[in-house]
C-alpha cells in the first residue's frame, strides 16, 4: 500500500455552500513532487533529443509557425483544385475523327489494336529492319490520324 | 529554501548565466500549485501528471518571449488551463465521444481511481462538480477551492469579473440541485 500525502485544502463559512463538503478527497504517491523535477529534466532531455532528429522541413509545420488547420485547408484546397480545373486529358485525334471512329467501330482504337490489323493485312516491309510496330509508332508520334492509319494498315 | 519573487526569478531566467536553473526554480514554487489546479480539471493522477510536464514544457519555450503583461502566477495558471482542456478535447476526439459523455467518464473513474480517498458525499460532491460545463467547472474550483479573488480569475480565464461570478452562483445551484436529487 503506497503511503499518501493529503493535500489540504482551504475551508469556507457563512456562504450559501456552507453545506458542501470540506477538505480535498484527490491523494498524489508519497514521492511524486519530490520526484517532478527529475522526471521533467528527463522529459525535456528526450524532447530535445528528437528534435535535433527530426528533419530539417519539420519546423516549418510547427504548431506555432504553421497550424494544422491552415495546412489541411491548404491541401484540402489544392485537391478540390486539382480535381475541378485540371484540363481534361485531351487525344490528338481531332474530334471529328475521334466521334466517327468510334461509330464505325463501337470502340476506341488503341496501339495493339492497330498493329493487329496490320498483321492481318500482311503489309510487306522493304526494311526487314523496321516492324510495323515501329511505323504505326512513328506515324502516331507524327499526329496522324488514327482513322486515317486504320483505313491505311 | 530562500524563496524568489516572481520578477526575480524571470530576472534570473533572463540575465543569469544559467536559465536552466532559473527554470527549475519555477518549476519548484509552482508544481504543487499547478498540480492541483490541473488535477480538478482531468481528475486522474497519471493524466494530470502528463498536462503538467507538458504545461512546463510549454513554459520553457514560452519564456524567452515572455513580456511580464501579467503576472507569472497568471500566465502559468493560464497555461495549466488550456493544456488541461487541450487534454480533455484529445480524449474526446480519440475515442469519439461527446464532451458530456467525457465527463461522465470521468465521475466513473472515481469510483476506481486510488488516488481518490474521499467519502461517499465528497464523491458525490465531486460527480457534481464534474456535471458542470467545462468552464463554469474551472470558475467553481478556482474559487471554492483555490479561494482565488475574482480579479485574478478574470485575468487567468480573460473574462469579465461579473461574468464570473454570475457563473460561480449558477455553478452553485446547479451543485446543490446535483446534491439534493443524488
Amino acid at each position: 500500500m503506497h503511503e499518501q500525502k493529503k493535500y489540504s485544502m482551504n475551508s469556507h463559512s457563512g456562504n450559501e455552500w456552507e453545506n458542501f463538503p470540506k477538505g480535498n478527497p484527490f491523494e498524489v504517491p508519497e514521492t511524486y513532487f519530490d520526484t517532478f523535477s527529475a522526471r521533467l529534466n528527463k522529459r525535456m532531455e528526450q524532447r530535445n533529443a528528437a528534435r535535433n532528429k527530426a528533419p530539417w522541413w519539420e519546423p516549418l509545420f510547427a504548431p506555432r509557425l504553421v497550424p494544422a488547420w491552415i495546412v489541411s485547408g491548404i491541401a484540402t484546397v489544392l485537391v478540390i483544385g486539382f480535381i475541378f480545373f485540371r484540363k481534361p486529358a485531351q487525344p490528338d485525334i481531332p474530334l471529328a475523327v475521334f466521334s466517327e471512329s468510334i461509330e464505325m467501330t463501337g470502340y476506341y482504337f488503341d496501339e495493339s489494336d492497330l498493329v493487329l490489323a496490320m498483321e492481318e493485312k500482311d503489309i510487306s516491309v522493304s526494311d526487314p529492319g523496321i516492324s510495323r510496330r515501329d511505323i504505326v509508332n512513328y506515324l502516331i508520334n507524327e499526329n496522324y490520324s488514327i482513322h486515317d492509319i486504320a483505313e491505311t494498315y | 529554501m530562500n524563496e524568489y519573487s516572481d520578477r526575480e526569478l524571470i530576472q534570473l531566467f533572463r540575465e543569469g548565466d544559467n536559465p536552466h536553473y532559473a527554470f527549475n526554480l519555477i518549476v519548484e514554487k509552482y508544481k504543487e500549485r499547478l498540480y492541483w489546479h490541473i488535477r480538478k480539471i482531468v481528475i486522474r493522477h497519471e493524466d494530470t501528471d502528463d498536462v503538467l510536464q507538458e504545461t512546463f514544457l510549454k513554459v520553457w519555450d514560452a519564456l524567452p518571449g515572455f513580456r511580464g503583461d501579467s503576472a507569472l502566477f497568471t500566465w502559468l495558471y493560464r497555461i495549466a488551463t488550456n493544456e488541461a482542456l487541450a487534454h480533455l478535447r484529445k480524449s474526446r476526439n480519440r475515442f469519439f465521444i461527446p464532451w458530456a459523455d467525457v465527463e461522465r467518464q470521468l465521475a466513473g473513474s472515481l469510483e476506481s481511481d486510488p488516488w481518490f480517498s474521499g467519502n461517499e458525499l465528497q464523491k458525490k460532491f465531486q460527480k457534481a462538480i464534474l456535471s458542470l460545463p467545462e468552464k463554469q467547472r474551472i470558475v467553481f474550483n478556482m474559487r471554492y477551492f483555490d479561494e482565488m479573488p475574482y480579479e485574478q480569475m478574470a485575468e487567468i480565464l480573460k473574462t469579465s469579473e461579473g461574468a464570473l461570478k454570475a457563473s460561480f452562483h449558477h455553478a452553485v445551484k446547479k451543485i446543490e440541485k446535483y446534491m439534493e436529487e443524488h
